[in-house]
């Protein structure tokens, strides 16, 4: 999952920035307007954390432009404005969700794992395809009540596949959304760790729940009887 | 200490002045009739004294007394009147029959006018009486008569003085009458009075036990606002009422201010208070080594002390708006300031690659102001130009005198500024709403700018002027100040 924190106030980007890839996320930040914008409008990530108060581009004005090109991606505004009309203005300009400063990293953290499941479709905190279940919250993985340990990277992946389960992921999605920029550009390193997380996944008979679709991408799914 | 009651006042006074004027009114009725009954009075005694000053005549060279013949048939002048002659050359007394052997007073007017006189009359009655100098009339018979008998008398050697009376009693018990109706009448009437007052005071001050519920009822929310002033309110208190409420709008301001600092002492708050909590949260969200702890104890107080600062501005913004009191005012030379001030702006400007231009006359621009206001004036104006003039531009300083105004501009061409730079002057307003992460610039210096600038009788205002398409705009601040003081 890859997120975007726009805060210009340099304390609170750098917490909220490494707490969020503590709990595993790829954080990417931006200080001004201007920057956010050009970032949130790229499409790669999965959730925006968007101050309103930004030197060049104001947060409101990259809200509305972000809707007007009919960019999707989900939106938790962070502001020191807590009156009623600015939450409602927010809001009603295609904010997800509201949070007003200060704000305990802990909620901030809860407010985007709840984004992020409305933003897969997702109501129940556990992801569950067939006997495998994820916590995203304790950050584990169990098949059939056995815990998997897996390395940060390779949950994050099992993680993204599992948000998009019986969905196709491409690859290039995969890149964008999992690996660290430099940390795992080519497709032979996603083909590389899916065989990792197979190899996990897989212990002993179980039924492989992760099918390739050539040329298309990786499907983490149930498997056909 | 007893509180006056204008009720109370009222009354009093009201029925004070009504009394005077009833016991004024009063005393006139009474004067007036009992001047009317004594001179009726004086008119009877007159009228029966011209009666009988006719009733003596001189016959038969003696004084003849007619009006003895007379009483039997004039009964009101034998039963109402007491009277009695005294023959002056003789010193004879002659009484009407009522005095019996008693004698009434004996006076007269000088040269024999009629002299009236209150007296005690014989029976002990309280009485009045006239006296003047008669003489016997002559018929021409007589003095033929006297002529025959060679013995001529004058009757101006036979004077009498005739002294008539009558009781007054009974005007005067007539007038103790009028006097217990009129005392009654007076004390009746004050009493009535003072009821009918008291009903009119109590019904004239309702509206002002109206509006005092009307003040007194408010909840404190609605301290400040507008009184409801009834349509039926007396013309006084409508003024009362509207003073009122230009101090209700005064309080309102007050509170509204208030409440300004307060939501952007707040809102400027926030957000390094939120930097500070996500330091901590982040510190203690997991067990860290040492290093990782002082680094973020590290950050901790660069936050406090960048909080400490805030603070310091807010409380300098909390005084904005209030009288300098202690300005100390005098004349000062406003070039010579302003290239003091220059020294340390250049080269912050020259980091930024701005240039400066200047236009000054070549004398000293004397300005009537406070050296440590002007100061704060010069540095915000300065430091301004400095921080969002756009890169490479120009900033311009000119002064000059006009009539006994100083004037003083700065200009710097802007990429961007807000549609009206009014905007610029109001508290924590920032251009680009940013924080700037930076505390120099809170949005508090032009505010203290004007404020010290009318502290010291004057202006400053900002403009903007469009330059043309492709060259953007240019921000200009003029401050003017008097040339002397008074």
């Amino acid at each position: 999952m890859r997120l975007l924190v726009i805060e210009d106030h340099a304390p609170l980007r750098d917490s909220l920035c490494r707490f969020l890839r503590e709990a595993g996320y790829l954080v990417d930040a931006a200080s001004t307007g201007d920057e956010g914008l050009w970032a949130a409008k790229e499409g790669q990530h999965d959730l925006v954390l968007l101050d309103l108060m930004l030197p060049g581009v104001d947060g409101m004005d990259i809200l509305r432009r972000l809707r007007a090109m009919g960019n999707p991606v989900h939106i938790l505004v962070i502001s020191a404005r807590d009156g009623l009309e600015n939450r409602l203005e927010a809001l009603d300009a295609g904010a997800d969700d509201y949070l007003v400063k200060p704000f305990p990293l802990a909620e901030a953290l809860a407010r985007t794992r709840a984004l992020l499941r409305r933003a897969f479709g997702r109501k129940y905190p556990l992801l569950r395809v067939a006997d495998l279940e994820i916590d995203p919250g304790k950050r584990t993985a169990s098949r059939a009540g056995e815990p998997i340990e897996l390395t940060a990277l390779e949950y994050r992946l099992l993680e993204y596949l599992a948000y998009r389960s019986g969905e196709v992921v491409p690859r290039t999605d995969i890149w964008e959304h999992v690996f660290e920029d430099g940390t795992g550009g080519g497709s032979n390193a996603v083909d590389v760790y899916i065989g990792y997380l197979r190899k996990k996944l897989n212990f002993g008979d179980r039924p492989d729940l992760i099918r390739t679709r050539r040329g298309q991408g990786y499907v983490l799914e149930e498997p056909e009887v | 200490m007893k509180t006056a009651s204008i009720r109370r006042a009222l009354l009093v006074r009201c029925g004070c002045g009504i009394g005077l004027a009833l016991c004024v009114l009063s005393v006139g009725i009474f004067f007036l009739v009992r001047q009317s009954l004594f001179r009726e009075l004086d008119e009877s005694l007159r009228d029966a004294a011209a009666l009988l000053s006719n009733q003596i005549e001189l016959e038969n060279g003696g004084v003849l007394h007619e009006w003895q013949e007379g009483l039997r048939t004039n009964r009101a002048l034998s039963d109402d009147t007491l009277f009695e002659f005294w023959d002056e050359s003789t010193d004879a007394a002659t009484r009407s029959p009522n005095l019996h052997w008693r004698d009434l007073p004996r006076f007269s007017g000088l040269n024999g006018r009629p002299l009236w006189r209150n007296l005690i009359l014989p029976g002990g009655e309280r009485g009045r009486a006239v006296g003047l100098r008669i003489y016997p009339f002559v018929l021409p018979d007589e003095v033929e008569r006297m002529k025959e008998r060679g013995q001529v008398i004058d009757p101006k050697t036979l004077p009498h003085i005739l002294v008539v009376a009558r009781d007054i009693e009974p005007v005067l018990r007539t007038l103790d009458r009028l006097r217990w109706m009129l005392m009654g009448g007076t004390l009746l009437t004050l009493g009535l009075g003072f009821v009918l007052i008291d009903r009119a005071v109590r019904s004239s001050l309702q509206p002002i036990g109206r509006l005092s519920r009307e003040v007194s009822g408010r909840s404190e929310s609605q301290l400040d606002h507008a009184l409801n002033v009834p349509g039926e309110m007396p013309v006084e208190l409508v003024d009362l009422a509207r003073e009122f409420d230009r101090l209700l709008s005064r309080v309102a301001a007050i509170r509204q201010r208030e409440r300004d600092f307060i939501r952007h002492a707040a809102h400027e708050l926030r957000t390094p208070i939120a930097g500070l909590q996500a330091i901590t949260d982040l510190a203690l969200s997991k067990p860290r080594d040492a290093a990782s702890m002082v680094a973020s104890l590290e950050d901790c107080r660069h936050a406090a002390l960048r909080l400490g600062e805030l603070v310091k501005r807010l409380s300098a913004l909390s005084r904005v708006g209030q009288k300098t009191e202690t300005a100390a005012m005098a004349r000062v030379d406003l070039r010579a300031l302003l290239e003091e001030c220059l020294e340390r702006f250049r080269e912050p400007a020259a980091r930024r690659g701005l240039r400066w231009a200047t236009a000054w006359p070549d004398a000293p621009l004397g300005a009537w102001g406070d050296e440590a206001l002007l100061r704060i004036v010069l540095n915000n104006l300065l430091d301004n130009a400095v921080s969002y003039s756009a890169p490479g531009g120009e900033i311009r300083l000119n002064g000059g005198e006009a009539g006994n105004r100083v004037r003083f501009e700065i200009s710097n061409p802007v990429d961007d500024s807000p549609v009206d730079p009014e905007r610029l002057f109001e508290p924590l307003f920032r251009h680009d709403s940013s924080r700037h992460d930076s505390v120099d610039h809170l949005g508090i210096g032009l505010t203290l700018s004007r404020d010290a600038a009318e502290a010291m009788g004057g202006t400053l205002r900002a403009r903007l002027e469009r330059t043309g398409e492709m060259s953007g705009s240019v921000l200009v601040f003029t401050l003017e100040l008097e040339v002397n003081g008074g």
